[in-house]
């Protein structure tokens, strides 16, 4: 499991990908990258800023940006958008109070001139936690099915144990190998 | 360490800053702290919360001698900034015995006012070819220079001992 393995097999194909992690604040971005790369995931502040994971190796380059998603730092996610080979949008599976809020912002993500035919993957995050809802409802509450301008995947994961974090993440690097 | 890609890669030409816009980006900039880790583990092996230098200063630090047998070490750096930083980029550079042998360069772009951000860059070591720590230590400084377009807004150093 880990990053390193995704960077070995998009090398075949690619010189360089950029992946964006976006998601309300507290759904779990941070800790899905910490989890990935093995690391301790007890002691993650809210994130103020971005946290970049970069991997390079013999010229190959993945680079992998996670972005606050407090309501504050949310006008500045446009900065970012240039360039991404893939978009990550992470879910709190269990949080049904601010569902309204995170489709509203997936919403005006897919409208992004500059995220136009990105591929996506959506993380129904948290399924650990007994009332998450499961990835088919994640899926119905966000309309996925409507989005035809792309592809996109979802997979029901959990940062705290891991579940579905590498299957991910491995669709998302394959598609991004594939399209380009 | 492996040598890392080519630091001929910045930006072409970028918007000139005032003399008081560099001051204000480098009086609001400071490094908060610097992990190296074990990549294939997430095993931290170093950590410095308390990297508080001068303009110029030389900081000695003390790595564990094991972090040379790691073939995939990955360091990862804290920092802050007050203000806004439109074309934000990096260089860094690796001298043994005051002679470059590697530099790496990255580009970040955007970076928010008042942001706390992180940079974890893997680096993959040729642990093979890898001089021992008793020739390596002492004689390796690192020089980072944080840049806003061409114009170096902080400069830090640190010479790396093994022990
Ligand atoms: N139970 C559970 N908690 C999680 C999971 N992922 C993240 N969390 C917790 O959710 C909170 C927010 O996580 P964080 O990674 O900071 O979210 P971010 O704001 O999207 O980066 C933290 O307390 C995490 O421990 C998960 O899969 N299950
Ligand atoms: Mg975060």
């Amino acid at each position: 499991m880990g990053l390193l393995k995704l960077l070995r097999s998009l090398k075949k194909n690619e010189k360089e990908a950029r992946i964006l992690v976006l998601g309300l604040d507290n759904a779990g971005k941070t800790t899905i990258l910490k989890a990935l790369s093995e690391e301790d995931i007890s002691t993650i502040m809210p994130t103020q800023g971005f946290n970049i994971k970069a991997l390079t190796q013999d010229g190959f380059k993945l680079n992998v940006w996670d972005i606050g998603g407090q309501k504050a730092i949310r006008p500045y996610w446009k900065n970012y958008y240039e360039n991404t080979d893939g978009l990550v949008y992470v879910v709190d599976s269990s949080d049904e109070v601010r569902l309204k809020e995170c489709v509203e912002e997936l919403q005006s993500l897919l409208a992004e001139e500059n995220l136009k035919n990105v591929p996506m993957l959506v993380f129904a995050n948290k399924q650990d936690l007994q009332f998450a809802l499961d990835a088919e409802e994640i899926m119905s509450h966000l309309q996925l099915m409507e989005i035809k301008d792309r592809t996109w995947t979802i997979q029901a994961c959990s940062a705290v144990t891991k579940e579905g974090l590498q299957e991910g993440m491995e669709w998302l690097v394959k598609t991004i190998s594939e399209k380009k | 360490m492996s040598t890392q890609n080519n630091p001929n890669q910045g930006y072409n030409s970028t918007p000139d800053l005032t003399e008081e816009e560099v001051q204000r980006i480098s009086d609001g900039f400071k490094i908060i702290s610097m992990k190296m880790k074990n990549a294939a583990t997430g095993e931290v092996l170093w950590q410095c919360d308390d990297w508080n230098l001068r303009e110029g200063e030389v900081k000695d630090v003390r790595f564990p001698k094991k972090i040379l047998e790691c073939s995939e070490v990955s360091r990862e750096l804290v920092f802050q900034s007050g203000e806004e930083i439109k074309y934000f980029q990096l260089l860094q550079r690796i001298k043994f015995h005051g002679q470059e042998i590697e530099s790496l360069y990255f580009r970040f772009g955007f970076v928010i006012p008042g942001s706390t951000n992180s940079w974890d860059q893997v680096i993959y070591a040729d642990t093979e070819g890898m001089m021992p720590a008793e020739v390596l230590s002492g004689n390796l400084v690192v020089e980072t220079l944080f840049m806003s377009g061409d114009t170096v807004v902080h400069r830090s150093f640190y010479r790396i001992f093994y022990e």
